[in-house]
């Protein structure tokens, strides 16, 4: 059942006519607005045994299945109505809407006093219906109350109105939804009562229908009886209706109405005025105050016309409101239609792939979060590594840089190789037959030339035995030629000979000299370690005779000289021009943390400054170097690293000063700048080119730094642009 | 179709998006996941690398700084660009560290194109034997590699006893990122051995006047060898190369004509009262 449908349509079958009333609902306000009748050829119930069969296949008859099919509800057509039907129905547009649908008192069993138990209700169920009948589950009930009296409403059989209804809405595809199908008596006495409220007079409402025709007395708005009006004939006249209700009223003993309320489809004007004839201003036409009929044809809107629509209007108002709780709570629908109109009605195969839909996203979602979380943790070692792998590129860009560079010369190297193979031995050659000659003289050269791959030479001696020696002295030598020759009473002779060229060891010259650096470099290391030791040792033995002395407070630390005193056995720079000592103010300050600094590290740091300004270079290269072994990573380390190395570049020990500053030029902070000008000095000092980068990098990076002047001064001195 | 049936229906549609968008959703994470994976892989095989070359940095920075020593002693250099007036300039300066001087022609001997690593170039000229053994032992033991491809020493007889002729034949090689000519300074090398003058003769006949001047090319001894820019080369009897170009004076005449298309010169000569034209193609040999 729809909540709040907007619009209803209301349908009644009386007899051969059907009648349709449609109401809208806009907020509080009612309209009427559509009211229609259709003649059948022949009633929908007297004559059933004479109606054609609707498609031959009854819903009622075919719902074993378990599940209703709105396909299998149609009778297959209205037989020989079908035309009015078919002009009714489709006029309506009913699928706009929700229908209510009356249903015929033929298929009506009333009890009476029923008691409201479920095992009295089947008894009652039990002596009503066949039990192939009961156990389909063909039938409804309903209980209506007359005057505290409750009565017990069985509808069984099938509802030809809805069947009719069905098979229109099969036959043109439409979709129809139906909210209510409710027995006459109830919908005409709710109608009244909810409309009447308040009225506190008798009211008998009198429905003089085609076939359905009863009074029903009100007293004070509520029910008290329902009389069945015993009028046979079909249009009968008002006097005989008039004498029928007499009857009926007579035959109740209730006392007389106040006023007499007239309704369906015999309902007139005639009727009205004979009952106030017989009883002044008693009657009137049931009306519709609270309906608005504004939008219905001003020839339809008349109080006849709406009275004899009393039953769909009813009908269809009712359905338009199903909240209003003063409504008989009644509906003869069957169940399996309610239950196939519930539009998100599952069954157990789509129970089943529910559940298939829960399994499925219980899975991914289980397999998800699990496999994000093998994600994150991924991810996460991703970032950890990528900032490790970017840590360790950054501390081997220099093992790049130099590997870039010992490429280039292994290249550089491998040419030379190549091109000097067997060539330039021309001044060995010469150097050879230059002694040779000296050795043996009056014996001179004519020509020197290459003939070929070949030597030539051609020359005079005195002595022809010179001409094996000198060919001896040459490799793969050949005599081509010794002739003689009289000149000054002397015999000379001429000779020529032929030889390869002597093979020169250019490469081997060179890695000779490689040899000799690198046995000159490990000798002074080896000197280097010797001396740490032997001072390490030296310190260690007042130490121990010391036994312990209290630990005393951290002395200030102590700046480095202005200009350290050269040590004695100072080189002057390779090749690089010498430049100034660099003053104080162009070294590193000492910042607070290194100023706060205490412990070890502050003695062992004062002594070796100490050392550096005594001018000891010996004792200043021990302390220099034990500190930077037994303070790694200290905040010192980077002030002991800078003065070591002033220490060593002042001395000419460039390749260890290199060693010693080059951790600072790989690390950006304050010591930087200073380690850069400090590694460009070494750079020129050493001939190493680097420095003609390094000096403009300075300036470029640190245009306001306080070395700034110093660098000028620097590239002044070197001719490289600076100010001099 | 009953409302249970399209309800079942539209449920097994959103079954199918479900298992679609959950099979989807999960292949996406594993191919992000495998894709994470393997970058990992990779850069742990880097972090790898990386340790191992840090293991041996203090090794690679004493090789390093033994290169850097030798590269400061220059021992042997290879040019990063030449050009005649490179390598003149270079000859020139050599000759100044020697405190020496020796006159010589200087010519491009042939151009070279494209992935050529050197330039040829020939001297040509008459010096005092103990210059000329200098200047060919500072060539070959310089800084800069430079190789004489060709030597001839002719001795100049007794009128000059200390003076020979000579040609050389010189190739001045480079390299990409080799050093600049004035960033090459002088090596100190051993002067060569001179206490002998290895051509002066001791003994020769008495000397008679020339009909010509022998320091003239003799045409009819000489072997053209090569042309280039309108320079012709000459191979002497000594096996000398001499440099002329048109005009140049000749034994009995000069050169009239060099003809560097068809490798061809033209010597006007009159040997015998008569000029004619003498004419030397390319010796091929």
């Amino acid at each position: 059942m729809r909540k709040h449908p907007k619009m209803a349509f209301g349908i009644s079958e009386d007899g051969q006519s059907l009648r349709l009333a449609c109401l809208e609902r806009d907020s509080y306000l009612v309209r009427l607005t559509r009211l229609d009748l259709a003649e059948l050829d022949k009633p929908l119930y007297r004559a059933q045994e004479q109606l054609v069969d609707f498609g031959g296949q009854n819903w009622e008859e075919d719902a074993s299945s378990g599940e209703i099919r709105i396909d299998d509800l149609s009778p297959g057509g209205a037989g020989s109505n079908t035309a009015q039907l078919d002009r009714l129905f489709g006029g309506a547009r009913l699928q706009r809407g929700v229908i209510a649908l009356n249903v015929n008192e033929e298929n009506l069993v009333r009890g009476i006093g029923v008691p409201e138990t479920k095992s009295d209700e089947r008894a009652f169920l039990r002596a009503n219906l066949e039990p192939r009948q009961l156990k389909r589950g063909d039938w409804q009930t309903s209980r209506f109350t007359i005057n505290a009296e409750n009565q017990l409403l069985l509808h069984k059989g099938a509802n030809q109105l809805l069947d009719s209804l069905v098979g229109y809405a099969n036959r043109h595809r439409k979709r129809y939804y139906f909210q209510l199908a409710d027995s006459n008596d109830i919908i005409l006495a709710d109608h009244y009562r909810v409309n009447n409220l308040g009225d506190a007079q008798r009211a008998l409402l009198i429905h003089l229908g085609r076939d359905y025709r009863r009074a029903f007395l009100f007293d004070n708005s509520q029910l008290v009886d329902i009389y069945p009006l015993n009028i046979t004939q079909e249009l009968p006249e008002p006097e005989m209706i008039y004498s029928r209700v007499s009857f009926a009223l007579d035959n109740s003993q209730q006392p007389e109405p106040e006023k007499f309320v007239i309704c369906g489809d015999l309902a007139s004007e005639e009727v009205v005025a004979y009952f106030n004839f017989r009883q002044p201003d008693s009657a009137e036409l049931l009306g519709f105050p609270l309906l608005s009929v504004d939008s219905l044809d001003p020839e339809l809107a008349t109080p006849v016309h709406l009275a004899r629509f009393a039953l769909p209007i009813a009908l269809a108002q009712k359905a338009l409101f199903p909240e209003e709780t003063r409504y008989t709570p009644s509906n003869f629908l069957p169940g399996r239609l309610l239950e196939a109109q519930k539009p998100f009605k599952i069954s157990w195969h789509g129970f089943l792939i529910m559940f298939a839909i829960f399994a499925v996203a219980l899975f991914g979602t289980v397999t998800y979060l699990d496999g994000q979380k093998k994600f994150e943790a991924t991810h996460r070692l991703q970032r950890e590594l990528d900032h490790e792998l970017a840590v360790l590129k950054l501390e081997t860009a220099e093992i790049a840089q130099m590997q870039e560079e010992m490429r280039h010369f292994s290249k550089n190297m491998e040419a030379i190789r190549m091109v000097l193979k067997g060539k330039n031995a021309w001044s060995a050659v010469l150097d050879t037959l230059d002694r040779l000659f000296q050795s043996r003289p009056i014996s001179w050269l004519t020509n020197f030339k290459r003939d070929g791959t070949r030597l030539q030479i051609s020359g005079v001696t005195t002595n022809r035995n010179n001409v094996i020696i000198f060919a001896d002295a040459l490799p793969q030598s050949r005599i081509q030629k010794v002739t003689s020759n009289l000149v000054r009473g002397t015999t000379l002779w001429n000779f020529e000979i032929s030889s390869d060229f002597p093979e020169v060891d250019w490469v081997g010259q060179i890695e000779a000299e490689m040899a000799a650096a690198l046995a000159l470099t490990k000798q002074e290391q080896e000197l280097a370690r010797q001396q740490e030791e032997a001072f390490a040792a030296s310190q260690a033995k007042p130490e121990q005779a010391s036994a312990s002395p209290p630990a005393a407070p951290a002395a200030p630390l102590q700046p480095a000289k202005a200009t350290p005193p050269a040590p004695a056995k100072a080189a002057p720079p390779v090749s690089g021009q010498a430049l100034k000592p660099i003053s104080s103010r162009y070294m590193p300050p000492l910042s607070e943390a290194q100023n706060s600094a205490g412990g070890q590290a502050a003695t062992d740091y004062n002594a070796f400054i100490r050392a550096l300004n005594t001018g000891d270079h010996e004792a200043t290269l021990s302390l220099g170097n034990a500190f930077l072994r037994q303070h790694r990573g200290h905040v010192l380390e980077p002030m002991a690293r800078w003065h070591l190395a002033n220490r060593l570049y002042r001395a000419g020990e460039y390749t260890q000063a290199i060693a010693v500053i080059d951790p600072l030029v790989h690390k950006y902070d304050a010591h930087y700048p200073y380690a850069l000008l400090l590694t460009a000095r070494i750079d020129q000092a050493r001939g190493n080119k680097r420095y003609l980068r390094l000096y403009p990098r300075i300036l470029a990076t640190f245009p306001d730094h306080p070395i700034r002047p110093l660098v000028e001064e620097d590239m002044a001195s070197l001719g490289l642009g600076g100010e001099q | 179709m009953s409302n249970s049936t399209r309800n079942t229906l539209v449920l097994a549609v959103i079954l199918i998006l479900v298992s679609a968008l959950v099979t989807w959703q999960l292949a996406a994470l594993n191919k992000k996941t495998e894709a994470a994976r393997d970058h990992n892989r990779l850069a742990q095989a880097s972090i790898d690398s990386l340790e191992l070359q840090l293991a041996t940095i203090d090794s690679l920075r004493l090789e390093y700084e033994l290169q850097q020593a030798m590269m400061g002693q220059q021992s042997k250099l290879i040019l990063g660009e030449d050009s005649p007036s490179i390598t003149y300039g270079y000859l020139l300066d050599i000759m100044q560290w020697m405190k020496t001087n020796v006159n010589f022609d200087f010519a491009v001997a042939d151009a070279k194109e494209g992935q050529a690593t050197y330039n040829e170039y020939i001297l040509s000229g008459k010096t005092r034997y103990a210059n000329l053994l200098n200047l060919a032992n500072q060539i070959e033991k310089q800084r800069l590699v430079m190789t004489v491809e060709d030597f001839s020493i002719g001795s100049e007889g007794t009128a000059q006893a200390d003076t020979v002729s000579f040609s050389m034949v010189l190739r001045t090689h480079f390299i990409t990122g080799g050093p600049d000519a004035t960033e090459i300074g002088m090596k100190a090398v051993d002067p060569a051995y001179t206490a002998y003058p290895l051509f002066m003769p001791r003994i020769s006949e008495e000397m008679l006047p020339w009909d010509v001047d022998p320091a003239l090319l003799n045409v009819e001894d000489a072997k053209l060898i090569g042309i280039s820019r309108g320079m012709a080369f000459f191979r002497d009897a000594q096996g000398i190369i001499r440099i002329l170009s048109k005009g140049s004076r000749v034994a009995y005449g000069y050169l009239y004509k060099v003809d560097e298309s068809v490798g061809k010169v033209v010597f006007k000569l009159a040997k015998y009262g008569l000029e004619e034209d003498y004419n030397m193609l390319i010796d091929s040999e």
